[in-house]
């Protein structure tokens, strides 16, 4: 057992963290939102400049071969600054798929423009749609539905009856509805008809499984991050906000709010490293389990974090103007999405949860 | 990162596990299993047992007698007692006045006292809260004034788990009324509780049972030899054995035999299952959060404010596993019987714990530190709100 960074973890974390506080102030951050793609093109090649878009890939598909643990120091980072860039989308979700899901010369070729930023792809998991084999190619129908990042995505990972399959975004036949989502990003929905694709863009399922797994653990990460940027962002105008002739953080009702929402934020993080750690276990089953239960504790937290952090706050904290009101946003958003608290407790409850019926001392 | 044990940790986790096997008393076990408490005689047999294979006293280092544990062994060794479920050893002897002793104590306390405490020779109480001082420990009015080579000890202390098992009692007592600061004026006394004076009451607590008392003490002759860590420094050594209350074990041990037996009678309830489910996932990042500040406190000897966070969260889920339980076994639950009834059979949850136990346990939330002091730990030592 060893919870410590690494040095060279360490540094990663510096320099992401150094990146958002110059690049992404809270004031700034509107106006990367109004850029053409919903985010910022300058922040996002810095991004890929510092080589977090190659970090989570391995070398053999031309990445950096690092692991969970960096993923997850990338995400509490983007929590905190409530970046846009589409990093869970294109590298995390769609990138997974590809790196674990295609033939290494394949994933290579794919991965060449997603991790230098110039290709954006996202994870169609939402999909009702028919693979019909047709010779060397595979025609796909159907329709997905709030594909994450997939507003500005020029190429898409499509799951479907038959595993997943790599869609350009401008193939003969698709058509997308895009939108913006509540909590930042956008999404977008996809209508497939008589879509032509090659036999080797096919993806496994097995690997859209791990897409979801290590996306559910970068939320755990991105949620912790917020959780601890909102606690703080709170305890800050605890000690300074007055009324009645004193600091408001001197009553001991809001001393007791504040100290319920630290138990929650290190529940997130905690949360946050288990899904990071979890990438190098082995065994599916146990993934699963870990998965949902972590889903389900940072729906939950989120929710309780976000709602005590704008109570506090008083009448700012539902200002559009105040961070607080986009913490509250993002965190809703990040417990629903990839599966809500109440699906992922319903999973867990039918894998049979951690512990058995079997007395301890009868089990092996 | 890593969260695994090592493979020697693995190993004694294993050791354990088959010791609590091959050496607890079925009946004792049974009781366990059942939510029943066991007898002073059996408590006193198993911690014997553990005593002879050296772990009677997880937190005790070797040059106090212990076991010199690493704190990853001293949480594996708990977590399995709490999940076998077994007895653990008497914290009143071995988390309290054991430390207490071996920091505090004169050579002759240490010879006289330790090893008879770690054998529980001595049973000990704890005589710590008053009527008038709960949460504000430092407000005891108990006194105590020195006459010649004895102290003449006059009060009423409360709360005393098991007291009517204890020999000895640990004391706190008013030696100075006219200090500056009312934790100046205070003294850590050992009271032999057979003295000429002392009186011990029951107190019937909301699960039916006789566990917890009260002590008056009129005119008792303490010999002076029994005071601990100086006169009027008793708040220093209370500080002390507070601390090692609150090295932070979340018992999630615990909450798991609840859960298991939540399991064994919900059969295939599915909304109690998944109320099952809800728990476990939070007690599973628990376990991640228990681990973090081990990790930490492997290079420390400083109380870590977080434990506070531990207790916190883990009473939380321990409260909400009993009355979880309680649900599962719904109504007939009601039906009041005693520890002391026959055991059913063999395969059968026993219902006549679940209601007293989910009564008594909300009493987690309120020893060693209420959940509203925890909390104001939390907001005045880790996030500087004053």
């Amino acid at each position: 057992m060893n919870l410590e960074l690494s040095d060279d973890q360490r540094m990663l974390k510096d320099s992401i963290e150094r990146l958002v506080t110059e690049r992404y102030p809270f004031d700034k951050r509107h106006g990367h939102a109004a850029g053409a793609r919903g985010f910022s093109d300058a922040v996002w090649g810095e991004m890929v400049e510092l080589g977090l878009t190659m970090l989570p890939f391995s070398e053999h598909v031309g990445g950096l071969g690092l692991g969970g643990v960096e993923t997850m120091i990338v995400g509490e980072a983007i929590g905190r600054g409530l970046l846009l860039e589409p990093y869970l989308s294109s590298i995390v979700l769609a990138g997974t798929a590809i790196a674990e899901g295609t033939a290494p010369e394949i994933a290579a070729a794919q991965l060449e423009g997603i991790m230098g930023g110039q290709t954006i792809a996202a994870l169609a998991d939402r999909a009702e749609v028919t693979a019909t084999p047709n010779g060397d190619s595979v025609r796909l129908d159907g329709a997905a539905s709030l594909v994450l990042g997939g507003d500005h995505a020029d190429v898409f990972v499509v799951t479907s009856n038959d595993d997943a399959w790599i869609v350009p975004a401008d193939a003969p036949g698709l058509s997308r509805r895009g939108f913006s989502l509540h909590g930042g990003g956008g999404a977008a929905d996809l209508t497939l008809s008589g879509v032509q694709v090659s036999n080797e863009a096919r993806v496994t399922a097995s690997a859209v499984t791990r897409a979801i797994e290590a996306g559910i653990a970068f939320l755990a990460a991105e949620a912790a991050g917020a959780m601890r940027a909102a606690l703080d962002v709170t305890v800050e105008y605890l000690k300074t906000r007055v009324q009645f002739g004193k600091a408001i953080g001197t009553n001991q009702a809001l001393q007791h709010r504040a100290a319920e929402m630290l138990v929650e934020v290190e529940q997130a993080t905690s949360a946050a490293i288990y899904g990071a750690l979890l990438a190098n276990e082995d065994d599916p089953a146990e993934r699963a389990r870990g998965t949902a239960a972590i889903k389900a504790v940072i729906g939950k937290t989120g929710r309780f974090v976000a709602q005590y952090a704008v109570q506090l706050h008083g009448g700012i904290g539902v200002s559009e103007e105040h961070v607080v009101s986009h913490y509250f946003r993002r965190l809703t958003a990040i417990g629903m999405l990839l599966g809500g608290t109440d699906e992922q407790i319903k999973r867990l409850a039918k894998m049979g949860g951690f512990t058995s019926a079997t007395p301890h001392l009868a089990a092996a | 990162m890593d969260l695994r044990f090592t493979a020697e940790e693995e190993a004694f986790r294993q050791d354990v596990r088959s010791f609590i096997r091959d050496n607890l008393d079925p009946v004792t076990h049974r009781k366990m299993m059942d939510g029943r408490i066991p007898t002073k005689e059996e408590i006193v047999a198993w911690q014997r047992t553990l005593n002879a294979r050296g772990w009677a006293t997880p937190s005790w280092s070797k040059e106090a007698g212990g076991p010199g544990f690493s704190v990853v062994e001293r949480y594996i060794f708990l977590d399995e007692l709490h999940q076998a479920p077994a007895p653990e050893p008497v914290s009143f002897n071995v988390s309290m006045i054991g430390p207490v002793i071996s920091a505090f104590g004169t050579p002759e306390q240490k010879d006289r006292l330790l090893a008879a405490t770690a054998n529980i020779d001595i049973w000990w109480a704890q005589g710590f809260s008053e009527p008038g001082a709960g949460s504000d420990l430092a407000a005891l009015r108990t006194s105590a004034r020195r006459e010649g080579d004895h102290f003449i000890v006059n009060g009423h202390k409360i709360w005393q788990g098991m007291g009517h098992h204890a020999d000895w009692m640990f004391t706190l007592v008013r030696t100075n009324p006219d200090a500056p600061k009312k934790q100046m004026g205070i003294s850590f006394l050992l009271i032999d509780l057979r003295l000429p004076g002392v009186t011990i009451r029951p107190i019937i607590t909301s699960d039916g049972r006789h566990e917890v008392n009260e002590v008056f003490l009129d005119d008792v002759h303490v010999p002076a030899d029994c005071l601990v860590g100086g006169e009027n420094r008793g708040w220093d050594v209370t500080k002390f054995l507070l601390s090692n209350e609150r090295t932070g074990i979340a018992r999630i041990g615990m909450t798991k035999h609840l859960i298991r037996r939540v399991k064994r009678l919900a059969g295939d309830d599915e909304a109690v299952l998944r109320k099952a489910a809800a728990l476990e996932a939070e007690l599973k990042i628990l376990e991640i959060t228990q681990l973090r500040i081990l990790d930490a406190q492997r290079g420390s000897n400083e109380p870590d404010p977080r434990s506070s966070v531990l207790k916190l969260k883990g009473v939380e889920l321990r409260q909400a596993a009993s009355e979880l339980l309680l649900e599962a076994a719904g109504p007939q639950a009601l039906e009041v019987r005693t520890d002391e009834d026959p055991f059913g059979e063999e395969d059968t949850e026993w219902l006549g714990t679940i209601m007293p136990n989910y009564a008594i346990l909300r009493a987690a939330s309120i020893y060693g530190g209420s959940s509203e002091v925890q909390k104001t730990i939390v907001a005045k030592t880790i996030l500087g709100l004053g």
